[in-house]
């Protein structure tokens, strides 16, 4: 973690040199077309030059998340271009605007004060006029694109709110009371044990009062024959004191029984409404999760030379502040799947008969048991499952004859395997099979579903289903080899004793069927590493099983035993242990016992390893193989610095060149695996680049990954045509995404 | 999302790091306050035959070993979690660390919690001996025996034999830190 933040804090002290050194070369040309003394060619000249500036500037603010600096950058290049255009001249007021943006970029990379949000959105604004609406331009032309400047969300807009209604309350605040209020689980949990033990008692007492009627007859012979006798007198009296007191204590016991259950039972109901009310405060409609993609859509949408309609139902369903959090990313994905894969360009569309304008629709809709269904619907072209299941045989994961016998569900969950792409060409946001699986993942650990169905030629529609909040969970308690875990419930597919005779081999492994599908058995205490314990392979008949259902696989784990299920409270398990394999986490019970709470989608994926290695021969890449040495040019020295640090710490060699001409000629003097390149170079540019290393014998195999923040068809097509094997845009560095592709191609 | 979806922390760490020093300056009586810049608070403790110290400053609090909850999937020197008054905390093995014999935990074990503002966790102790103030000057730093497996984390060793171990290394160690994906494990 720190070890991240202190590479970031780096990263931010290498951009301040470099934005320093855009800004004043944008502020240098800005002078001097405002001086006016140039002629028409130099000043063009000058303007491209501005015009790169302000792009590169762009490209490595965005490598540092610093958005407000990418935003601004991106609406000067607006009135730039406009100017290139030559649609209109500039004008005083246009250079005023300018310059009191480069003062803010200056305010923003130093992070002063005075670089407010509502500062910004005025800048963005005035930036947004120039570009549109210019004292020259003539009527009806083109609009620049510049970017949307939303409403911030959690300013004030909306209808102003009166004092005595209500208050703002930091949603950091709010999240700590309600774990606060959740702690008053246990106190919950304490009672009903307390309430438990009671009656265990009673039980006991109970026994005992039956002895000692038996015993009556006894004493009162005893009695009888004690007169003169003072020491069996006193035993006899000792005895009748004994029975009173016994009476009292059980007398007591059974009311203080049911007064324990009355506390227990109106402390949990107290407990829960506490809870619920609680909740509800952190419920948020949905549509402030939806502001952004509006602009998403339109965006990605002329990215791609298409057209999309973008609609949205149910908006003012309320929700978890916390799930909406959790599951922004896994919709967007969703979303910009649709329109990438899914609608046709245009012209695809007329032909078949379709209109020209593809739609795109989420339904929001609150549905039984505390969930909320989303539903997204495109009306594209669908999942090409023939491709799918080509692109499957081709990765090696099915056989011919396994993918012929395969039935269109089970084809259509092949999508969600991480390293399955069906576009020929990579770029980071199609061709990227990874991120379906994580999206899966990242709404599974919310504890909700995610499922898709399609048509070929009519659509595809993606069902997520979502808990209202993420506070209920729920666990099932089980042992395995003398160990106690919770499994989350969310995950259980069923619970069953499995008859050793019905355990099958197959391909080396033990399977059972369920439904009449093989599934996978495992040991829970193999996959964890737990010591056999003793006497454990003198196996009885049956076993318990628990099969659990997570990131798309059903496997059917082996424990010892089932205690129950319940309401459990999840707590991290402390700073030292940050992520830890297959826990995702611990809880404590009534009784104070610490338990482990298991994560089944790391279960799953660590059984899906352990699977990799027939017969006992390990047939992943033996560790100890050299290192492979990548190339990066990149002219910018923080994308440069980024782009080095994330193969490094890989496990890359890296070496790096600051243009094209730099490049190739470390590529002629030395021996690399890979190329990385930027596409906007000084000298020489990475389609040229391209082109030079596939005309080069040497070079003409090695794998080129073009990335950029030229993120526009036509680019991805150039990029085509000058050799490259991928094309990754560089929107804030998704490192998983650079280094997946990366190692797909080497 | 903007701002109404942003974890924005109610008190940083610098004003965390005041408060918790106005605490201590508080909580510290006078009289028993360092005058000397030399001499540090230590608490003293037992691992099987050797006498441990650690600086006092680092310690959150101390307690009898409750029990502890044997995790899967981590490294050795993790000997489990513990429940501190409804919280979670690791525990780690002094003696997987430093590299010695492993040895069974008896009546007297008890946890030592240390915490800084980026970490927290508890080490395993055969007994809690007491405190003491130890002279920074009496501290031999260059001994034979000062070598070897966690050598790294003794700040040195007294005439006595006392060893003081260096808690801050400890507490800023990010071998120390678990953070792994399933994938990683070795």
């Amino acid at each position: 973690m720190s070890r991240e933040s202190e590479f970031l804090s780096r990263l931010k002290e290498t951009f301040k040199g470099e934005a320093e050194d855009h800004r004043t070369a944008i502020l240098t040309g800005l002078l001097e077309l405002e001086e006016g003394k140039s002629g028409e060619e130099r000043n063009s000249v000058v303007l491209e030059h501005i015009f790169r500036e302000a792009h590169s500037l762009k490209g490595a603010a965005r490598a540092v998340d610093l958005w407000g600096i990418e935003r601004l950058c991106q609406s000067m290049e607006g009135v730039f271009s406009g100017l290139k255009r030559g649609q209109r001249r500039p004008g005083k007021r246009m250079f005023d605007v300018l310059y009191q943006s480069l003062d803010l970029i200056a305010d923003l990379t130093k992070g002063t004060a005075a670089a407010s949000d509502k500062k910004l959105e005025g800048v963005l604004r005035m930036l947004k006029d120039e570009a549109a609406v210019g004292p020259d331009a003539p009527a009806g032309a083109e609009t620049p694109i510049v970017v949307d400047d939303p409403p911030p969300a959690g300013s004030s807009r909306g209808t102003p709110v009166g004092m005595s209604e209500s208050v703002r309350i930091s949603a950091a605040r709010l999240g700590s009371i309600f774990l606060r209020a959740e702690e008053m689980l246990s106190v919950k949990q304490a009672m009903t044990r307390h309430a438990a033990d009671l009656r265990e008692l009673q039980a006991l007492l109970g026994t005992g009062k039956h002895e000692w009627a038996k015993a009556s007859t006894g004493i009162r012979r005893l009695r009888e024959r004690s007169r003169g006798n003072a020491p069996l007198q006193r035993l006899v009296d000792f005895l009748d004191q004994h029975a009173a007191n016994e009476a009292i204590v059980r007398q007591r016991l059974d009311t203080m029984g049911i007064i324990a259950d009355l506390d227990g039972l109106h402390t949990g109901e107290r407990v829960d409404s506490l809870l619920s009310e609680i909740r509800t405060a952190l419920m948020l409609p949905f549509s402030t999760l939806l502001e952004l993609f509006p602009r998403m859509v339109r965006d990605l949408a002329s990215e791609e030379g298409k057209e999309v309609t973008w609609d949205v139902h149910g908006e003012d369903t309320q929700i978890d502040r916390r799930v909406l959090e959790e599951i922004k990313d896994s919709l967007i994905h969703i979303v910009r799947n649709s329109i990438s894969h899914g609608i046709e360009a245009p012209d695809e569309r007329g032909k078949r008969g379709k209109s020209r304008t593809g739609t795109v629709s989420l339904h929001v809709e609150r549905g039984d048991n505390d969930k909320v269904e989303l539903t997204l619907r495109d009306d594209g072209a669908g999942v090409d499952l023939a491709a799918v299941k080509a692109a499957a045989v081709a990765r090696g994961i099915l056989t011919d004859a396994e993918a012929r016998a395969l039935c269109d569900q089970d084809a259509l969950e092949l999508i969600f395997l991480s390293d399955l792409s069906t576009s020929p060409m990579i770029t980071d946001i199609s061709g990227r099979g990874l991120g379906l699986a994580i999206a899966r993942e990242k709404i599974e650990n919310v504890g909700g579903r995610l499922s898709v169905e399609t048509m070929a030629g009519k659509g595809t529609i993606s069902r997520i289903q979502i808990p209202l909040s993420i506070a209920i969970f729920r666990g099932v308690l089980a042992k395995s080899r003398n160990q106690l875990f919770v499994i989350p419930t969310v995950n259980v597919d069923r619970v069953l004793r499995v008859n050793r005779s019905s355990v099958v081999f197959l391909e080396n492994r033990e399977s059972i069927p369920i439904d009449g599908h093989a599934v996978s058995l495992v040991n829970l205490g193999d996959v964890l590493g737990l010591k056999p314990s003793a006497g454990e392979e003198s196996a009885a008949a049956s076993f318990p099983v628990a099969v659990l259902l997570a990131s798309g696989t059903r496997i059917a784990f082996m424990i010892d035993e089932v205690l129950g299920e319940q309401e459990v409270l999840v707590k991290n398990l402390g700073k030292q242990l940050a992520r830890v394999p297959n826990i995702r986490g611990a809880t404590v019970l009534g009784t104070g016992e610490v338990v482990p709470i298991l994560n089944p989608s790391d279960l799953v994926k660590t059984v899906a390893l352990t699977s990799t290695r027939v017969s006992g021969v390990d047939v992943t890449v033996p560790p100890d193989a050299a290192p492979r040495k990548i190339l990066v040019a990149e002219d910018s020295v923080t994308s440069r610095m980024l782009l080095k640090t994330i193969l490094e710490s890989a496990g890359f060699l890296v070496k790096t060149a600051v243009d094209g001409v730099d490049a190739f000629a470390s590529l002629r003097a030395d021996e690399f695996d890979l190329l990385v390149s930027d596409i906007d170079m000084p000298r020489m540019n990475g389609f040229a680049l391209c082109e030079k290393v596939r005309g080069f014998d040497k070079t003409a195999d090695l794998p080129i990954v073009l990335v950029t923040s030229l993120d526009s068809r036509e680019d991805r097509e150039k990029g085509i045509d000058a050799g490259a094997n991928a094309y990754i845009a560089k929107s804030s560095f998704d490192q998983s995404n650079l280094l997946e592709v990366v190692r797909r191609l080497l | 999302m903007g701002g109404a979806m942003d974890n924005s922390v109610p008190i940083d760490d610098h004003e965390l790091r005041i408060l918790r020093d106005r605490a201590r300056a508080l909580a510290v009586a006078p009289v028993t306050a360092p005058v000397d810049g030399d001499l540090i608070n230590a608490l003293r403790f037992k691992l099987g035959d050797e006498t441990y110290a650690i600086e006092y400053r680092h310690i959150r609090e101390v307690l009898p070993l409750p029990r502890v909850t044997p995790l899967p999937c981590v490294p050795l020197f993790v000997r489990g979690i513990i429940n501190i008054r409804g919280r979670i905390v690791s525990l780690l093995d002094l003696r997987s660390i430093l590299g010695m014999q492993d040895a069974p935990r008896g009546p007297t074990s008890s946890a030592i919690i240390l915490q800084s503002t980026t970490v927290e966790f508890g080490l395993l102790a055969d007994e809690i001996l007491g405190l003491s103030a130890i002279l920074l000057s009496s501290i031999q730093t260059s001994l034979p025996t000062l070598t070897g497996v966690g050598a790294e984390y003794l700040r040195g060793i007294t005439a006595e034999g006392l060893v003081l171990l260096d808690a801050g290394k400890l507490l800023a160690d990010e071998k120390l830190v678990i953070n792994e994906a399933v994938g990683e494990m070795a």
